[in-house]
Order: C-alpha cells, then structure tokens, then sequence
C-alpha cells in the first residue's frame, strides 16, 4: 500500500465526532470607520502608512505619466518599467528584471481593513518583478476599495490565474530585535497610486 | 531531561531572560491591540474553531478534493506518511531535476522532519531565506520560536555571527545594516536557486490552490526565480473553501504579530509559466493525533505563535528549552503525543493561567489539553518519580482531618525551627521557589478563635 492510500485509510478509520452544521465563512462585520464609502480611503491609506507604504493621487494622461516619472527620480530609480494601463514605460534600457530599479503596474483593488491591494499576475515576469525590483507602486481606479477580506475575497477571482497576491506595504522583517525593518528581501518602497 | 533544567540554562543569564520577556510581552501587547480593532474578534475565532473543526472531521474527502482540483491545475501532489518519506520525495524531486542548490522560505513542517540535515548530507545545499530562519542556520541552531526563530538572540550576536560569515564590520550590531548585509548575500542565492521549497499557511480543497503568507516576500522571491517549487504541508493545513481565507487571514497575522495582515499573502493555483509544481502532503503522527479526542482539536492551529507570545514560562524560559521543534503551549501538547517518555515534563511547564487559550484564533482548549496531558502522563507511567510519591503522599493527607491538622503543626514547626532542613528535604521545589513564612497558627485555629470571640 502506498503512502497515499496508508494515510486516507488511516484518516477513514478514525471515528470523529458527528459531522456539524457546515460553518459560514463570511461575516457580518460590525459596523466600523471603513464602512461609509466616504470613510473607506481614509482608513486604507491609513493602513497602508501603518503598514510602511504611501499613498499618491496624479491625474490622467499626459499629467500622469509625467507624475509617475517624478515619482520614479524621487525614489532614485534609473531602470524602471510600468505595465499598468494607460501608463505604459519602458526606461528599463534592456535590463533584465532583476536588476530593476523600479516596477509599475494595476492593482485591482484595494481592502480597508489593512491596506492590502489584490494584484493578480498573468505573467511570469511581473510575477517576479514584483519582488525583485527595488521599488513598487501599484495603481489602482480611485473607488476600487472593499471594506475587509471577506469582501476582497468575494470579489478576487484567486483561482483565475496560477498567482495572485495581496500586497501590504513593502517588504519587511523584524527578525533581529524585533526593530522592524523596511526591505528585507523584496521592494524597500510601496506606493499605491490613485488614478481617477 | 526536563523543561526546567533546560530552561536553567537561559534563565542563567538573567539580562537576556528578562529582554526575552519583555520583547515577547511587546508583541503580545500589539496582538492585543489588533485584536480589539476588531469589533467582530471574538466572533471571527468562533467561525476559524468551527471551520477548522468541519475541515477535521472531512479530512479525507477535502484531501482527496483537494489532490484532484490541485492536479487538475497542473500541480504533482505527493504524500508522505512519515518524515523518512517526505525526505524521501523531496530528495527524488530535487535529484530528478538535477538541483544542488536550494532555496527554503519557512516551515515548520520542513524543520519537524529535518529536511535540511538529510539533504545536505547528500550534497544538496539548502539555504534558508526567511532572515530569523537564516540567521539560526547560520549558528547551527534549530529556530527558538514558530514566528520569530531567532528571538533568543541579541543583535550583537547576529552581528557577530555576521561578521564571522558574511564578513560585515567588525562590532557592526544596526539591525538596519545587519538586514541590508542578509539581503546582499541572500540575492545572489535567490538568483542561481535551481529550486525553492516553500511551507504552507493554508491548502484551499475546492481550488487546489495554496497560500503562503510572508513579510519579507522571501517565498515569493523564491518561487517566482526558481523553475521548481516543491510545496511542503501537513494534512491538517487544509480548509474547505477559498471564502474561509477571508476569516484566516483577518486572524492569522494580528495574532502572531498585531500587524492587520502580513506583507505578502500569495495564492499560487498550479505552476508558475514553464515550470513545475510539486505539493508535499504529510501526516508524520497527526493522524495519531487525530485519533485522540481529547487531542484532536490542536490540530486546529495555524501557527501563530499568539500561544508562546503571551505564556509565561515560554516568555521566561526560551523557546530552546522545550527541545522540540514548535515549542510554548501548542508544542507541549503536539510533543508528547510523539515521544511521550521523552517529553513528560512539557506538559508541566505550564502555570494553568490559561492566557494561551483565551489568545488563540482558532480556540484549542490548549491549557485544559496540557492538564489533561499530566493525567495521561501519570497514568502511562511517565510522571516524574518524586512528583507521583508526593501526589500519593498529599492524597492520604488530605483524606483524613487529623492527619491533615498534625501534618500542619509538623510543617509549621520545621518551617520556623529549622528552614534550611525543610528546604534540603525537597530540592526539586525550593530550588526554585522560597520557603514561606510560617504563620502563628493555622487557619483552623484562627476560625476556631473567631467562632468563640
């Protein structure tokens, strides 16, 4: 019998107690400071900021691009590429992805509670850009907020591509002393930028 | 040898005794905090209880589930009854893709079977990245906590150590500059890693997906270099739906550390474009566990470490003097359902204050399980000698009124009279703790006094 079968068979035997009444998995949440539309950026923002990242509004077309590479020269940043819709760059001068400075691209939304924003990769690279660049921002539709994890994981379609990751702030360990850094291994910024 | 003589070894030097103590208090405290920003908390652990307890009692339909949705997506599952075999498939994945250079983010499960120790003795050489975990790697030393493996260090240690291996300055001690030199070094291994190996938080039965949740993104770097991801779990890592990750990850990061969610909580379904997937499912002793009603439901935890944070004799005594893999409460209960002989004392370095219980997410009744451990314990013969002779000894006491009244007068007599006797006749006791200050008169007798005033 092989190990497989030996554990099923094992686990089959085990007289458990009675099967309960199957749990619900989502909340009815208290009502709380995220939950007024009006409320819930503030109380994103917040989060993000907790969780060691910023927030950035710039508006649309020409004015946004030209935000995004302030943004860029603020960071330091000399090889960068941006991915995200409608503010498609490439300074990256043919550099492979781990040795970027810089990397930009959508967010889906974002979730109140903790300043978490779902990011979905459909491509090999921007899965690993988003941990090998120094720097990340990620843009999101102004409005794109939902109030906590029970709401983001109605609405993320986590099973829809081989990655998918919620992002909040950047890398970070408190591994030595408990004095908490910024950029243990992946990105040493996260910005998360408002577009109308 | 027992907790307490290994936790003599750490309480030795009272400095970092007391540091450790109040570092882990702190992050109890945030814990607290994170908790009470909640207002539905206590509901929330009601609802992650009962899912767990669901998802016990179908573990092997949701695993079966689970194998299929997961190989349906391109994944090659594996299962492996004990650690030998998870060794096992590991080492033939890795020797069929050729890889001799391994990255490893954590997982406690990795640790329990001593994956690193098999593999590098067959020259495979495995780097563990999450910075605690490579920082006790370093040092020839197993993690002291689940969370924060090398919390029983000072930086000046790590600076040390840095200095010794990584050839940073010497006297360097920053944490800042020490994490940039961790980071340096560790890059170049993320970049040549021909394989990462990876723990899991949760196994989802309807998607066949995994998540693995970080700070430091140290899985995710791995995993998205790398061709190859071999996925370790045990069999009790699974939960029924993707829509029960919305109670798990409100929990699981405020609970360990107070943070509302951890910095990366990645959902990997299949393998990445052009590479490969491989999902290692253990049992390695919790279907025994499971097996045991009054047990079974520790296997409900998600490791946390709300348990260890907030107990004061883990706080105290350091995670190394459990001498088991997840140490603190949970580790004294999963202990000696292994190695009963070996680990009788665990469950005994508990004070029954229950604090464990009331923090943790998923609600194992983990101090009324580390009583019912004693009993057990005593029953199968594995109670130390001289704790059972004096059990023996208080039951016939207690029984008869006068016995109780004269063994009073006697214990009241040797106590003023003769203090150092008293203390040499029960070592194991008063080396720990002072004698008490003999009162005048029994209670008794100051009732009886009162009743006649």
């Amino acid at each position: 019998m092989g190990d497989r079968e030996q554990i099923i068979a094992r686990l089959r035997g085990i007289a458990g107690p009675a099967a309960a009444p199957r749990p619900d998995s989502v909340l009815h949440a208290a009502a709380g400071a995220e939950d007024s539309a009006g409320e819930r950026r503030p109380h994103f923002v917040a989060m993000l900021e907790a969780a060691g990242g910023q927030a950035l509004d710039i508006g649309d077309g020409a004015a946004a691009i030209v935000a995004l590479s302030e943004l860029a020269q603020r960071i330091g940043a000399e090889r960068w590429r941006s991915i995200a819709r409608g503010l498609e760059a490439d300074r990256t001068g043919g550099s492979p992805v781990a040795d970027l400075d810089f990397w930009v691209a959508d967010g889906e939304f974002g979730v109140a509670e903790n300043g978490a924003v779902w990011v979905p990769c459909q491509t090999a690279e921007h899965r690993a850009a988003l941990f090998l660049a120094q720097h990340v921002a990620l843009v999101l539709t102004a409005g794109h907020l939902v109030r906590d994890m029970h709401e983001a994981y109605a609405r993320a379609n986590i099973a829809a591509q081989a990655f998918g990751v919620f992002i909040a702030g950047p890398s970070k360990t408190a591994d030595i002393e408990q004095s908490l850094v910024i950029g243990a291994h992946g990105p040493r910024s996260l910005t998360v930028i408002f577009r109308q | 040898m027992t907790h307490a003589l290994r936790a003599a070894a750490f309480t030795a030097d009272s400095q970092r005794a007391a540091w450790h103590d109040r570092a882990l208090w702190f992050v109890r405290r945030r814990r607290d905090d994170a908790a009470r920003s909640v207002a539905e908390w206590e509901e929330l652990r009601e609802h992650a209880a009962r899912i767990k307890d669901d998802a016990l009692a179908r573990l092997p339909e949701l695993l079966e589930q689970f194998e299929a949705a997961a190989t349906a997506r391109g994944a090659v599952v594996h299962w492996g009854a004990d650690a030998a075999a998870h060794n096992r498939i590991v080492e033939d994945i890795l020797r069929g893709r050729g890889a001799t250079r391994v990255v490893k983010s954590k997982s406690m499960l990795t640790e329990e079977c001593r994956l690193n120790e098999h593999l590098e003795r067959r020259g495979i050489e495995v780097v563990d990245t999450d910075l605690g975990e490579r920082i006790v790697q370093l040092r020839g030393e197993p993690p002291s906590h689940i969370v924060l493996p090398a919390i029983h260090l000072r930086k000046e240690e790590v600076g040390e150590l840095f200095h010794r291996e990584l050839g940073t300055a010497a006297g360097l001690s920053d944490p800042v500059e020490l994490t940039a030199a961790a980071r340096r070094d560790l890059r170049g291994a993320f970049l040549s890693a021909e394989a990462a190996i990876t723990g899991v938080n949760f196994a989802i039965a309807e998607s066949g997906g995994i998540v693995v949740c970080t700070n430091e993104g140290n899985a995710d770097l791995g995993t998205a270099v790398a061709p190859l991801h071999i996925a370790c779990m045990g069999i009790d890592k699974i939960i029924p739906r993707i829509a029960d990750l919305g109670v798990f990850t409100r929990l699981l990061a405020r609970s360990a550390t107070g943070q509302p969610i951890t910095a990366y909580t990645s959902h990997m379904h299949g393998p990445r474009s052009g590479g490969e997937l491989h999902i290692v499912i253990v049992d390695n002793g919790r279907s025994r566990l499971l097996a045991q009603p009054r047990y079974r439901r520790a296997l409900a935890c998600i490791r946390c470490g709300a348990c260890l944070n907030t107990c004061p004799v883990y706080r105290r005594s350091g995670g190394h003097s459990y001498d088991t893999v997840v140490p603190g409460p949970i580790g004294s209960i999963l202990a000696p359902s292994r190695q009963p002989a070996r680990y009788a004392s665990l469950p005994y370095a508990c004070t029954m204050c229950g604090s464990c219980s009331d923090v943790c997410p998923v609600k194992i009744d983990l101090h009324g399980q580390l009583l019912q451990w004693r009993r057990d314990l005593v029953a199968a013969g594995h109670a130390p000698a001289a704790g059972a002779i004096t059990a023996r000894l208080a039951a016939a006491v207690l029984r008869y009124p006068r016995l109780y009244a004269a063994a009073g007068w006697a214990a009241r007599l040797l106590l003023r009279r003769a203090p150092g006797l008293t203390a040499r006749s029960i070592p194991a006791w008063s080396h720990w703790r002072e004698l008490p200050v003999a009162p005048p008169r029994s209670f008794r007798e100051q009732m009886r006094d009162r009743r006649r005033g």
